[in-house]
């Protein structure tokens, strides 16, 4: 097992540094180096001051290097916008987005599931197809419009939810989140839910295939044949291999969900990487750019590695050196 | 309850055709496809929409971009208000007095046209990746594939953001983003569908008969590929228009010279607090059923084209 | 007769005209149509057929496992005064696992591959008595030793994709046997095992079996395999028993076309040299069959009596067969 985990973390830390040399080496064949480094708006004395400052007149391996040094000590740039380190920038507005994130993949694994497992178990119930047809128009609805659509009548027309901004946050055990404070939950829910709607979707057809796919196998008919309730033949039978895959999916697609953000924050003002990163672009922050994809990156490919392992432990089949008769 | 498989069904064996009726395969699969009635209207609406997006600038009652036919003391009027030169706005009107039916219509003629451009330009490339990846086989292959997996494990809207971030704006920009996105989904169905293909027996027969490499490829195996391919080009179709609309929405999809249906819903924004819900909402529906027929017409030519669903 | 052995001499299983018919969209497929036998206790039967003659079908429908599209349309499953066709769902659940079990064919997929094997065992037997675990894991281990594991503690803690087949196996009919049923019906239980296992385990069941007097159906395509095991033997073609009766003597002079058919095609030891016989032709489909003997295309006896469905008859005591032209001449006097 240790075997096993370190050389996946081998494998990820080569990935890291394979993306670091093609943003690197892409940005600089593709853009002016110097414009993405330095604030345009200076003058040119200045430019060509931070040019030899920022090593920019070396040869394009050495820069790297130099990149590489810089980004070991957590020196990824500077942002132009907010004049301070891109990475301090970004990290401040990681626990919202995480947060967010984390919000919507809860929502989406509470409503999916249950849903597609009844889906799966009763298919001709008329509940069970409106809750497919459902899932088919969830899919479809792109997540931008849903977003203004739960803003128009849950704030405007209903007023029951606030449509912009993150509420107050509260502190335990060490994390910081307003999903602590009732009235953070509020401000939570409407951009949870916009985040959550498409994975839901995912989520029931996924819980609903893997339901149907198990309910054929023998080892369910064997434990019929048990005289097992049928509570517990879907609980433990069921529900244990059903859920492989599902949590497998699930795990990848919560990268997925931390991009996804981008448009959610936009459009909730939640003060997040996603937002960030939209102002980054159309304000031509570059340095908050650069170390946004890096950290992005990075994250990927922890999340990627906390799947692999979370995949051994729920199937006893992939378990690399279990006994043996 | 049981926890029976309730829909479990023996296949039926093949009614017998009368001799009179001539089973092209194009007929048996117009046939099954038209058996959900679903997918039926799918299609229409679907074809409707595409006419409509053709015909824009016939069918429009305004050109929205001619800034002489713009009356900006109309805008913000509500559906079926009537204007100042006497004019019905039968959706309303935007924030500039735009007719919303005719930016729609104009809209939708770009949100389409990029969103088919680059899933066209996608299937190529992808189809020509793929197909030398199954075909070339070895260390070609292994890296094809690796590039592959890479950008597939990506999410799609940060490798666009990033893209555009980088090359700027512009509707080609757009284009090669959208097709960035795209392409690898395309290069791995082509390639799983082509593996499968060169292991039987007709192409092997091919290579017996000395047949080119570029004509056992396109002249054999590129056709069977051709099924899976249409479907995930269906899809993937949806999912372009979709992250066109997601980008211009955020502002850094299309200019505003070609204004699509997400830069619509993005103008909308601004007035959905004051109850002016129209101008994001309508063209929202618009963007909503455009990608729900695509999608239902997809999964009904995946069921239809399935050989493992063989009816 | 004093009540214990009225008790005694009443069978087990008693299956009257069983019919389990499919309604597909292609038409009905009678599976099982009109099978009658009878089990007394710790007698074994022994199922045989070829793949496709309703034999499994006809144990899923005594266990009550018969899912839609298929149904038992008539006749009667009488388990001990109850009848089990129309009992509700509850009443075959207390009874399965617990009074009547069922072995499956292949170990590998009717075993939760995610589920330990001691959950497995401990599962059957708390869900039919209130006991603790450790008495339940008690009673597992007992069980797994009863079938000639070694080390059960160690198998216990295992999942079953670490034990071989046959061990696999055996736990399967350890879980079967564990809460003591009546009557076990063995699907095809050594048909994926090695044909070295397949003796170990046939022996073991059958001592399960006579030291637990259990009635046990085996329902098997291989005659040689039941020939030492079983008590009787009923012999089913395309959805019928065609003939049934006291195991040595059927094997030794079968009395219909179909049986002697069956044990031509057994390469046997007492007959080294000789051509083994084919049956030609294939099983006809199940789906809408005609009238008459179904056997009749590829029987050798064949006449023009046979486009009638036969009924059963009784030539020899204790012997049952379905057919016009049954092989009495070449009974033993």
């Amino acid at each position: 097992m240790t075997a096993y985990l370190l050389r996946r973390i081998m494998q990820t830390a080569m990935i890291v540094v394979v993306m670091s040399v093609i943003v690197f080496f892409g940005v600089h064949v593709i853009g002016d180096p110097v414009w993405l480094l330095v604030n345009p708006q200076m003058d040119q004395r200045d430019i060509e001051a931070a040019v030899r400052a920022l090593g920019l007149d070396r040869p394009i391996w050495e820069q790297y290097l130099y990149f590489v040094r810089g980004a070991l000590q957590g020196d990824l740039g500077r942002s132009f916008i907010f004049g301070e380190p891109a990475l301090t920038v970004i990290l401040q507005r990681m626990p919202a987005t995480l947060e967010l994130a984390l919000a919507a993949l809860v929502m989406a694994v509470g409503i999916g599931i249950p849903l597609g497992l009844y889906a799966g178990l009763r298919p001709q119930h008329p509940l069970s197809k409106a809750i497919m047809a459902g899932s088919i128009i969830g899919f479809s609805l792109p997540t931008f419009w849903v977003g203004l659509m739960l803003i128009m009548v849950f704030a405007v027309m209903l007023g029951w939810l606030p449509s912009t901004g993150r509420g107050p946050t509260a502190t335990y055990f060490g994390i910081t989140s307003s999903a602590f404070t009732l009235e953070g939950l509020r401000y939570l829910f409407l951009p949870a839910l916009n985040l959550a709607l498409l994975k839901i979707s995912l989520v029931i057809r996924l819980t609903r295939a893997g339901a149907r796919e198990s309910l054929q196998q023998d080892y369910i008919k064997f434990a019929r044949a048990k005289g097992l309730t049928h509570g517990r033949i879907v609980r433990v039978h069921l529900l244990k291999n059903m859920l492989i895959p599902v949590v497998t999916v699930l795990g990848l697609e919560f990268g997925n969900l931390i991009a996804f953000s981008v448009v959610t924050e936009t459009i909730f003002a939640w003060p997040g990487m996603g937002k960030l990163l939209i102002g980054a672009i159309q304000t031509l922050d570059r340095p908050v750019i650069v170390a946004h994809l890096i950290i992005i990156v990075l994250l990927f490919v922890v999340i990627n590695l906390v799947v692999d392992v979370l995949y051994t432990v729920l199937d006893p089949r992939v378990r690399v050196g279990g006994q043996t008769a | 309850m049981s926890l029976t498989d309730a829909d479990a069904k023996i296949e039926p064996q093949e009614p017998a055709r009368s001799a009179a009726a001539v089973e092209t395969p194009l007929r048996r699969f117009l046939s099954d496809y038209f058996e959900s009635r679903i997918a039926t209207a799918a299609l229409a609406v679907l074809v409707l929409i595409i006419c409509l997006a053709v015909l824009a600038p016939l069918l429009a009652p305004q050109n929205p971009y001619n800034l002489a036919e713009v009356d900006v003391l109309d805008s913000r009027l509500p559906p079926g208000s009537v204007g100042m030169a006497g004019y019905t706005y039968w959706l309303g009107t935007d924030g500039a007095g735009r007719d919303l039916l005719s930016a729609i219509l104009y809209g939708l003629r770009i949100s389409l046209l990029v969103g088919v451009t680059s899933c066209l330009i996608a299937t190529v490339i992808g189809a020509v990746v793929g197909l030398t990846a199954a075909y070339a086989g070895g260390r070609v292959e292994s890296i094809l594939m690796r590039l592959v997996d890479l950008q597939l494990s990506l999410p799609a809207i940060l490798i666009a953001l990033i893209l555009i971030a980088m090359l700027g704006k512009g509707v080609d920009k757009v284009i090669i983003a959208l097709v960035t996105v795209q392409w690898a989904y395309y290069a791995r169905t082509v390639r799983g569908t082509a593996l499968s293909e060169m292991n039987k027996e007709y192409v092997e027969a091919a290579r017996c008969l000395g047949f080119s490499h570029t004509r056992i490829v396109f002249k054999q195996i590129l056709p069977n590929c051709l099924p899976p391919l249409i479907v995930v080009a269906t899809i993937q179709a949806a999912h372009a228009i979709t992250l066109e609309a997601t980008l211009s929405f955020l502002g850094v999809g299309l200019p505003r010279t070609e204004p699509s249906l997400g830069l619509l819903i993005s103008n909308g924004f601004e007035y959905m607090l004051s109850g002016k819900y129209w101008i994001s909402f309508i063209p929202g529906v618009v963007l909503l059923v455009t990608i729900m027929a695509i999608n239902l017409v997809g999964d009904q030519l995946r069921d239809v084209l399935n050989p493992r669903l063989k009816r | 007769m004093t009540a214990a052995a009225e008790t005694e001499s009443r069978p087990t299983l008693e299956v009257v005209d069983l019919k389990t018919h499919f309604f597909t969209r292609a038409g009905v497929v009678k599976a099982v149509d009109g099978v009658s036998f009878a089990i007394a206790p710790g007698e074994v039967l022994g199922l045989v057929g070829e793949s496709g003659c309703g034999k499994s079908m006809t144990g899923f429908s005594i266990i009550g496992l018969i899912d839609p599209p298929g149904r038992i349309v008539s006749g009667a499953v009488r388990f001990k005064d109850n009848d089990l066709v129309g009992l509700p769902e509850e009443g075959l659940r207390t009874l399965r696992g617990n009074r009547i079990s069922m072995i499956f064919q292949d170990p590998m997929m009717t075993l939760n591959p995610v589920l330990r094997i001691d959950t497995q065992m401990i599962e059957t037997i708390q869900a039919h008595r209130d006991c603790s675990r450790s008495v339940a894991l008690g009673l597992a281990r007992n069980a797994l030793m009863q079938m000639g594991i070694s080390s059960p503690e160690r198998r216990l803690r295992c999942y079953p994709h670490e034990l071989s087949g046959g061990m696999r196996q055996r736990v399967a009919i350890a879980i079967a046997f564990v809460n003591e049923p009546d009557l076990v019906i063995a699907d095809e239980p050594t048909t994926a095992l090695d044909v070295t296992i397949q003796a170990q385990i046939l022996h073991e069941a059958q001592e399960l079996c006579r030291t637990k007097h259990t009635a046990m159906i085996w329902i098997t395509h291989d005659l040689a395999v039941v020939s030492s095991l079983a008590d009787r033997i009923a012999v089913m073609y395309a959805g019928t028993i065609v003939e049934q009766g006291n195991a040595r003597d059927l094997i030794r002079a079968p009395l219909h076309p179909y049986t002697k058919g069956l044990l031509g095609s057994v390469p046997s030891a007492n007959r080294p040299g000789e051509r083994l016989t084919q049956i030609p032709g294939m099983t006809p489909s199940l789906l809408d069959p005609k009238p008459g003997c179904r056997f009749r295309m590829r029987c050798p006896r064949a006449a023009a009596e046979c486009t009638a469905s036969p009924s059963i008859s009784m030539p020899i005591p204790h012997r049952e067969v379905r057919c016009w032209r049954p092989l009495i001449a070449e009974q033993p006097a």
